[in-house]
């Protein structure tokens, strides 16, 4: 095996590695110029295997002809056109991976189109380790370089370029990432030029090997031009070659060095490591410059020990011996902090009801009447003395919220329920804030306790109901008493309504009496004057009218004179047809008989008569 | 060419041992050498800055945390005087303040917790034992000696561990009081029925309160009703009056006539068509019936 075999071995395996990361890295961060350049790296793969087995197959075609130096001369000469060979395998691999290509391109064009792509991951991370990969590149391209010219090989020569090319793309690649750090998004653009160069690199693999192909049918044999990625760098060496010179001038201009321009490049390169660590001095000392924004304090340790105790640094610019002489402890003071106590938050916006359970747990507290309350408080707290803040205690929230805790199992103990629930919360709150003031500056845990506020204390989920009931109970009652006063006000104008038409009744009578009583006098005092005047034919008249009138139409009965010593006998008509259908009919109606309903055909006594009376008016009566 | 490397890697081990001779000891911490595992007390160091030892391997510098640390003890139940359960979560602040003594015994802060938690736990529970459930939790505040009993555990745990742990405790806080399950929830069960004794209570005293108002108002009617029946029975009265005197001063003039006037007027009200009338053919009507003269 040649040197340049085992060199090509030696890329193929680096590519390998290197292919395999790119894949893995472009997983992790989602980029898409990344996974491009990852299918870029496997075309590379294959291209150099098409390399090593082009310098195989020279190597042997070269030993049956002839050895020496011009073996070597004319197998490279061969070398590049012989991976096109016609009908050979090489060629119908260079075409497959043309079609391979290609199809990648255009996948990767459709994923730089797609709308939704996700956000960048570890940018940093993954720029660190595309360096690593952009070094194993360039390594690479120098070897292949090297053995390359040393052995004149172009095959080599032509894959040192391409590791360059991957070198390139990789120092592109971590432009991108920064950039994407710093929030400017290229990933879709870098990725898109990419894709574009790999379509480019397809189409040239196909028509070179469709050309090759049809030269080789043809009887020729085909000579390919430059590799086409060699264009690309020559074209990009000679700019940067160009503008490296107008840039060299310009400086030499600028220092009006009175050297030539050849010993001025190598003054300047030669001082190049002096810059460089001049450079890395500054750095290191301009690492101890710190801005505090406003509301930050900060205490400077030197070896640990803090420099400003009572007085921290305050918002501006500061500076600080660079580490592992000074660090800086900062935190924002006048942000005021908050802590929940008695409860475990689900999630903020949920709706609070006494019935449902609204945080993820509560812890009931205990009040003086052995009852439970749950109880939501927060605490508003911010940093009153950083250097207490920092240096009393491992983790003063912790120990802010046991005291919390503390405070609100103490003043809660000795609480009536119900009075907690309603009036002396805002008492509660401040007695609380006061007393646990109290504690951080006895313990000097330099916490200013700002605000203590119940966000909502209610009696466990359980029992919350029967509260709510009793609420509702005060509300029949306020009901009760409501309907009482609708059923007064029906009431009382009713009655005063009825009461006033009662005296009008009466009035109206008493008025009708009068009138009806005057209207009758006068009429008394008129026919009494016409009375007067005839008195005794008057007198006649109105009793015989009057009997008339009162008499007609009524039963009358007529007893016949009484003689003396005879007992009284009764005669009367029967008039009525009942009765003679009843008795044995009579055959005279104008002579008297005695008739008796019982077997008496004589009234006897006045009793009999009556009961006789009786008796035919019940007759009438069924009639 | 070798002696220079060899003089280069030398150089470098000089200067790596010198900076392991240097430490910092920071604010917040104690630091503590000790030579092959053995603690030298003359190194024992409290002020914060840079300090010197001998190189690694030979001194090694331990550091301990100055500041207060915070340890919570899981919910535990325990029995009060009065021999009713209840369950505590207590906290304790502690630091360390022989850093000497807390490394021979404990050596990390997670053992000195689990040792804390022991001590913790049984000293309240000791001292748990002269307190009724009134002095943990009443209406009466003056009853309440909560304080008072974390100052005891306080001082019984600080006894306990005063010489041989190196560390001294801050504060012991209670910060949990709560009940056994079951004792809460027959607790539950008596909110329950305190609640819905005072819903009765109010909705008993609406009631009185409705009726009240209604009766008033019922007596309020019959009052006017009465009144007014009053009033018309008067007015009434006066009319009737009125006409009686009214008639009276009419018939007063003729009173013979009137007489004549109110017996046929009476008569013929008295005779309606039910009367029958019963006639002797003596009367005067019949007069002629008998075929007497007129007279």
């Amino acid at each position: 095996m040649t040197k340049q075999e085992k060199v090509s071995i030696i890329a193929i395996l680096i590519n390998l590695f290197l292919t395999v990361n790119k894949f893995i890295l472009a997983s992790y961060t989602n980029s898409i110029a990344l996974l491009a350049e990852a299918y870029h790296s496997f075309a590379d793969i294959l291209s150099s295997f098409l390399v090593f087995a082009a310098l195989v197959r020279d190597r042997r075609t070269n030993s049956s002809l002839e050895s020496g130096s011009e073996r070597q001369k004319s197998g490279t000469q061969n070398s590049k056109s012989r991976i096109f060979t016609p009908g050979g395998w090489e060629n119908k691999v260079a075409l497959s991976i043309g079609v391979f290509l290609f199809i990648v391109a255009i996948g990767i064009i459709g994923k730089v189109r797609a709308t939704i792509t996700p956000n960048i991951l570890h940018p940093l991370t993954a720029a660190i380790f595309i360096g690593f990969m952009a070094l194993c590149s360039y390594i690479l391209y120098r070897f292949e370089l090297q053995v390359g010219t040393s052995t004149k090989s172009p095959a080599l020569t032509a894959d040192a370029h391409h590791a360059k090319t991957d070198m390139l793309a990789s120092i592109f690649i971590i432009c991108v990432f920064i950039a994407e750090k710093y929030g400017i998004r290229i990933d879709r653009p870098a990725g898109l030029l990419i894709g574009i160069y790999i379509l480019i690199n397809a189409g040239y693999v196909l028509t070179q090997g469709i050309r090759a192909y049809i030269s080789a049918k043809k009887g020729k044999i085909y000579t390919g031009g430059m590799v086409y990625e060699e264009v690309i760098i020559n074209y990009l060496s000679h700019v940067f070659h160009g503008v490296n010179e107008i840039l060299w001038k310009y400086l030499w201009n600028l220092c009006g060095s009175k050297n030539t321009l050849n010993v001025f490049k190598q003054n300047v390169v030669k001082g190049i490591p002096r810059i460089l660590i001049i450079l890395i001095i500054l750095i290191y000392l301009s690492s101890g410059f710190f801005i505090l924004r406003s509301g930050e304090h900060a205490i400077v340790e030197r070896f640990g020990e803090p420099m400003q105790m009572d007085d921290p640094l305050t918002a501006g610019l500061h500076y600080h011996y660079p580490w592992p002489i000074e660090r800086v402890k900062k935190l924002n003071v006048d942000n005021i902090r908050r802590l929940s106590i008695g409860y475990i938050p689900k999630y903020a916006g949920d709706l609070i009801l006494w019935t449902n359970a609204h945080y993820v747990q509560e812890f009931p507290i205990l009040t003086g009447e052995n009852s439970f309350l749950d109880i939501a408080m927060h605490i508003h707290y911010r940093i009153k003395n950083l250097y207490q803040f920092l240096y009393t205690s491992t983790d003063p929230d912790k120990i802010l919220e046991q005291f919390g805790y503390l405070i609100l199992t103490r003043d809660f103990g000795s609480g009536i329920t119900f009075s907690i629930l309603t009036d002396s919360r805002d008492d509660l709150e401040e007695l609380m804030k006061r007393s646990l003031q109290d504690l951080m500056n006895t313990h000097q845990l330099g916490i200013e306790i700002i605000e203590i506020a119940f966000r909502d204390i209610h009696p466990p989920t359980d029992v919350a109901s029967s509260f709510e009931d009793v609420v509702s109970a005060q509300e029949d009652y306020e009901t009760f008493i409501e309907e009482a006063h609708g059923y007064k006000k029906d009431l009382i104008p009713r009655a005063r309504g009825s009461s006033f038409r009662n005296i009008k009744v009466a009035e109206s009578y008493t008025a009708l009496l009068v009138e009806q009583s005057k209207g009758q006098a006068e009429s008394f005092s008129m026919i009494h004057k016409a009375f007067a005047e005839t008195k005794e034919i008057s007198r006649y008249r109105m009793i015989l009218e009057s009997l008339e009138e009162s008499l007609s139409g009524i039963t009358k009965y007529v007893l016949l004179p009484q003689k003396k010593g005879a007992s009284t006998d009764m005669y009367f008509y029967l008039e009525s047809e009942g009765w003679k259908e009843q008795n044995q009919p009579e055959p005279s109606s104008s002579f008297p008989t005695t008739s008796s309903p019982k077997d008496m055909s004589t009234i006897r006594s006045e009793e009999d008569m009556l009961d006789i009376i009786e008796q035919m008016q019940k007759l009438r009566e069924k009639e | 060419m070798k002696q220079k490397n060899l003089f280069w890697i030398i150089l470098i081990c000089v200067i790596v041992m010198l900076i392991t001779c240097l430490y910092q000891i920071h604010e917040a911490e104690y630091a503590l050498v000790t030579q092959f595992g053995r603690p030298i007390i003359k190194k024992l160091t409290f002020d914060p800055g840079l300090h010197y030892k001998l190189p690694w391997p030979f001194q090694v510098v331990q550091r301990f945390d100055k500041r207060i640390q915070i340890y919570q003890t899981p919910l535990i139940e325990y029995l009060t005087g009065d021999k009713k359960n209840i369950v505590l979560q207590a906290f304790v602040c502690w630091k360390i303040v022989d850093p000497l003594e807390f490394f021979r015994a404990i050596r990390s802060i997670d053992s000195a917790t689990q040792k804390l938690d022991d001590i913790i736990c049984s000293s309240i529970g000791a001292s748990l034992g002269d307190y009724k459930m009134s002095n943990l939790v009443s209406t009466n505040a003056e009853e309440i000696t909560v304080s008072k009993m974390e100052e005891i555990i306080c001082t019984r745990a600080t006894n306990k561990i005063k010489q041989s742990y190196g560390i001294s405790i801050v504060k012991i806080g209670i910060s949990r009081i709560a009940l056994p399950e079951d004792n809460a929830k027959s607790v539950y069960r008596r909110m329950i029925a305190e609640r819905s004794s005072i819903a009765n209570e109010y909705r008993a005293l609406g009631k009185e309160e409705a009726d009240k108002i209604k009766s008033q108002a019922d007596r309020e009617k019959s009052d006017l009703l009465a009144e007014a029946y009053k009033q018309a029975q008067i007015i009434k009265g006066e009319g009737e009056a009125e006409s009686a005197r009214i008639y009276a001063s009419a018939y007063e003039e003729a009173p013979e006539f009137f007489k004549l006037l109110r017996i046929l007027e009476a008569y013929k009200k008295i005779l309606d068509s039910k009367t029958t009338l019963v006639l002797s053919s003596d009367s005067e009507l019949l007069h002629y019936l008998n075929g007497k003269e007129l007279k």
